[in-house]
């Protein structure tokens, strides 16, 4: 190794680690522009913004935990349906809030249950099950949901002059809810917890003779993934004024699924980039296209195939050819790396 | 008292055309370890193709056949074109066949439409009998196709435990290595497998239209109750999936007519509950985690 | 020789003159293992076996592929349950313990075929084995970076493996050897007081051998060591006492030198083709007995189910 080249790359490194942040904020500046636009596309990013959280939890018990859940949209419906029924049962809408999360958080801690004892496709299954079970319900049980009609939601929470029966109200709120989420979870993954997840998917059975009760991250990584999705079922319901039972479908998980994978298991962007391509392919491409959907599914395979780290591995990897292009020329040719290394994500596939 | 026999003549019928479905799956996820979720798009699809021939042939027979041996045809397209593809990881397999879904229904949608598709089946068939007890009244084609439904499983019976290429897929849901090791190319075991595993799903397809109607959405439907028997009776296993789709397709009829509110939210409950206690299933040998 | 020892809470008697079995002082043996069987089915993978590893020791566990070594190690570690019989660790029964609460007690272990985290680094692999047993592991919001002193312990750690500048490259980048040396070093790195180490010379070259019997022999003197191993050449340089196990059962256990010479130990070795003098036995079975630690790692991992 040349003995300049440790200070060159320091300086690369200085900005590696300014470059995504500084991605990242240019990204939200973006998303706030479209978001607060007050045109038919801010309504666009409300929704991609809601997925994203979804997405998210997904990701984290998914992409660093190694458990896929399929059934993730039923819980974003729990969100929902919870803030419906409770204002139809004649709560006030704060009061609404709070009893929807408080199932929310009460299922997500029966369902951590299921991620202690199951693994892999098992997983994939039962939670497939799970979020099927509350389909079956909201499309079934009529006169607690209203069947396939749904419920509209008439009555938003507000503070003074701030309601979210104001467009922009929400848009600000689903803003700040998901930086909120965001952080958290970039928070959560850098930290002790998140790394033992990560260990988790790599290899539990090591993890567990290094004195980890591995049974401790399955459960939390659950309950705070499931958390997630009623949390944003919960901004579904204010952003769209009604919950069906279309939210919940199969092919909603699925979509959830298909942002995570697309996007970049693994991840904290990677959902969130996954949510803006999947959102807008059914809302914006749907126009033009009228076979989005066979697209979409094609896209979804052909990433499943050749790029098992989604967009986001993509990204890096071509950030790391770029970042050996200008170490080579730095004259250190010496350091290996794999041309392209699996993504975090690319194990799982 | 009628109501409930003939609630319990339409759980055996549905129960035939589950069967159909559910032992391919089964079958496939056994030998290949392959959890392929766009079985009930296939199941749908060989419905729609069905559809299509019968209405160019008029003969419904044409139709079982064209809807059978097309999705047997898809079944080796994407097990020699797509599976390769993806390194033998599991979970790759379940989410592309996942993208496949998705791609499947919408071309489906965009053929046959949205509204609800019939077939109906030629002859005596699309008579009524009328029982000798309690004077009910009950048509032909569900008989018939309990009674295909019967004999399909006792010649897939014999094909797995008295022909040489059962033994050979019995070996390979025990112990893959083995087959390998006696020197079976299993590359062909395993496209055969998939095929017969998709063609049983469109000849499904095409039989269980009666039962189940033609329809987007049908194949989600299809799909899960075929999971919830698969997972009830044991991945891997012909018994399990018999037995599954009994309780499944019972709890089904018996759901809807009795508990209409929560008939579909209950099937998976034993679902959950079974893959949590005993994920190797009710006669599942091996666990599929 | 080939019945099994009468199982006896004692020291076997004949365990060896110099190398005490069991401290004169009192104080109890590092492991403990007495009358202990697994049964797969219908077959004993582990008939009746009854081992004393004194603390400080370095002990080797031998025996021909299919002696139950592995069974043997992943019931020392709580992978497998045992069918019957006890194991004791410092005096403490861990029979029914699970893995993270024995590694919590301070047993360690390495696999014989390299479990590392593959997706991570080498920093953060040392990360997690020395968070393992610390109260910091659930914590989740603030980062694992910013634990300065185990920061510190994964640089010390890798360094003192030679491993100081390969802190931030994956499994898949390192040579065979540094994985071996990972595999120690993860295990080691929660300070363990007993080490089981499994096969870790398998697959390797003679020269990466001799780095891993240094490696052993560097080991701080409190910790004892506990080595598997199917070849005999490997294991004669590192340890003072020997077991040797045969078809599930405990065939003698004793110093090193007399265990080598006894005739029934010669018999097992020569008898199976897997001459104790020669060392050309290596390569091939240590692919096949890799082959039977798959299998019991499958067979356990369907029990766990």
């Amino acid at each position: 190794m040349m003995p300049g080249s440790d200070a060159r790359r320091k300086i690369l490194a200085t900005t590696d680690k300014t470059a995504g942040p500084l991605a990242g904020l240019a990204a939200l500046v973006v998303i706030a522009i479209f978001l607060l636009s007050g045109t038919y596309l801010s309504t666009v990013f409300e929704d991609v913004l809601i997925y994203a959280i979804a997405a998210m939890g997904l990701d984290f018990l998914g992409g660093y935990g190694g458990l896929v859940s399929l059934g993730q949209a039923g819980f974003l419906g729990l969100g929902a349906y919870g803030v419906a029924i409770a204002e139809v049962h004649g709560f006030g809408p704060w009061a609404a809030v709070g009893i929807a999360f408080g199932v929310v958080l009460g299922a997500a801690a029966v369902t951590g249950f299921v991620a202690v004892r199951v693994s892999g496709i098992t997983y994939v299954i039962t939670t497939l099950a799970i979020g099927q079970i509350m389909w079956g319900l909201s499309y079934q049980w009529t006169s607690m949901t209203g069947g396939d009609n749904g419920i509209p939601v008439t009555t938003m929470p507000s503070i003074g002059s701030f309601t979210l029966s104001n467009q922009q109200d929400v848009e600000v709120t689903t803003l700040v809810v998901f930086l909120v989420v965001l952080v958290l979870l970039m928070l959560m993954v850098r930290s002790p917890f998140g790394l033992s997840l990560q260990g988790m998917k790599s290899n539990e059975r090591r993890l567990r003779a290094l004195g980890y009760q591995t049974a401790v991250q399955r459960y939390l990584g659950c309950v705070v993934a499931t958390t997630l999705a009623g949390l944003a079922g919960i901004l579904y319901v204010f952003a769209n004024f009604l919950i069906s039972p279309s939210a919940l479908e199969f092919s909603q998980d699925g979509f959830l699924v298909l942002m995570v994978i697309l996007g970049g298991m693994g991840s904290i962007w990677g959902p969130v980039l996954g949510s803006v391509v999947i959102v807008l392919f059914q809302q914006e491409v749907s126009i033009y296209v009228s076979r989005w959907q066979t697209l979409m599914g094609a896209v979804f395979i052909a990433a499943v195939v050749y790029t098992p780290g989604g967009i986001a591995g993509l990204l890096r990897a071509a950030h790391r050819v770029l970042h050996r292009v200008t170490l080579g020329r730095l004259g250190d040719a010496a350091r290996q790396e794999p041309a392209v290394s699996p993504a975090s994500g690319g194990d799982v596939l | 008292m009628t109501e409930f026999i003939v609630q319990t003549i339409n759980g055996f019928t549905l129960a035939g055309v589950i069967f159909l479905v559910s032992s391919g799956f089964t079958l496939i996820f056994g030998v290949m370890r392959v959890t392929s979720l766009m079985h009930g798009a296939v199941f749908l699809l060989g419905g729609y193709v069905a559809y299509s021939v019968i209405g160019a042939l008029h003969n419904f027979f044409w139709g079982l056949a064209a809807g059978t041996v097309a999705m047997g045809a898809l079944g080796l397209l994407v097990e020699r074109g797509l599976l390769p593809l993806l390194r033998h990881s599991e979970f790759a397999e379940l989410l592309a066949t996942l993208g496949l879904v998705f791609v499947i229904d919408d071309v489906s949608l965009a053929i046959w439409g949205g509204n609800p598709l019939n077939i109906t089946l030629p002859g005596v068939l699309n008579d009524s009998t009328t029982l000798p007890f309690h004077g009910i009244v009950y048509p032909n084609e569900r008989f018939f196709i309990l009674g295909v439904s019967v004999v399909v499983a006792v010649a897939l019976y014999a094909l797995l435990r008295r022909t040489r290429v059962g033994a050979i897929i019995r070996a390979g849901v025990d112990d893959r290595e083995m087959v390998s090791a006696l020197g079976i190319n299993v590359r062909v075991v395993f496209s055969a497998v998939f095929v017969l595993g998709t063609a049983l799903a469109g000849f499904a397809g095409v039989l269980g239209v009666p039962v189940v109607g033609l329809a987007p959405g049908n194949d989600v439907t299809i799909l899960l109750l075929a999971l919830a028997v698969v997972v009830i009776g044991g991945l891997g296993s012909y018994e399990g999936a018999l037995l599954g789709s009994v309780i499944i397709a019972l709890a089904d009829v018996y759901g809807t007519a009795y508990f209409p509110a929560v008939s579909y939210s209950v099937l998976f409950i034993p679902l959950v509950v079974v893959l949590l206690v005993r994920p190797q299933g009710l006669l599942g040998r091996r666990s599929m985690a | 020789m080939t019945t099994a020892p009468t199982p006896d809470a004692a020291p076997p008697p004949d365990a060896a003159p110099g190398t005490p079995a069991t401290s004169a002082d009192g104080e109890p043996p590092a492991l403990e293992v007495t009358g202990l069987s697994r049964r797969f089915g219908g077959l004993f993978a582990l008939r009746d076996v009854t081992l004393s590893v004194p603390a400080g020791a370095r002990f080797g566990i031998i025996g021909p592929n299919g002696a139950g070594k592995t069974t043997l190690f992943n019931v020392l570690s709580g992978e497998l349950r045992p069918t019957s019989g006890t194991i004791a660790m410092n005096g403490r029964n861990i029979t029914r313990l699970s893995p993270p609460r024995r590694a919590a007690l301070g047993l360690g272990r390495t696999f014989q075929i390299t479990r590392l985290f593959t997706d991570l680094t080498v920093r953060e692999n040392l990360t997690l084995a020395i968070g393992g047993l610390s109260r910091s592991k659930l914590q989740m919001l603030r980062p694992w970076r910013s634990y300065r002193s185990q920061q510190r312990r994964a640089g010390e750690l890798a360094a003192s493996f030679g491993l100081g500048d390969r802190l931030d490259l994956r499994p898949a980048e390192l040579s065979h050897g540094e994985l071996r040396e990972l595999e120690v070093l993860l295990a080691l790195a929660a300070d363990p007081a007993v080490l089981l180490l499994d096969e870790p010379a398998a697959g390797l070259s003679p020269a990466e051998r001799v780095d891993i019997q240094e490696l052993i022999t560097r080991l701080p003197a409190s910790l004892t060591v506990v080595v598997i191993e199917h070849d005999m050449n490997v294991l004669r340089e590192v340890v003072d006492e020997l077991a040797v196990l045969h078809l599930g059962e405990l065939v003698t256990q004793g110093a090193t030198e007399q265990v080598q010479r006894d005739p029934a130990v010669r018999e097992i070795y020569l008898g199976s083709g897997d001459a104790g003098s020669g060392g050309g036995a290596g390569g091939g079975s240590a692919g096949s007995s890799g082959a039977g630690a798959k299998r019991d790692a499958d067979a356990e991992g369907a029990g766990e189910q």
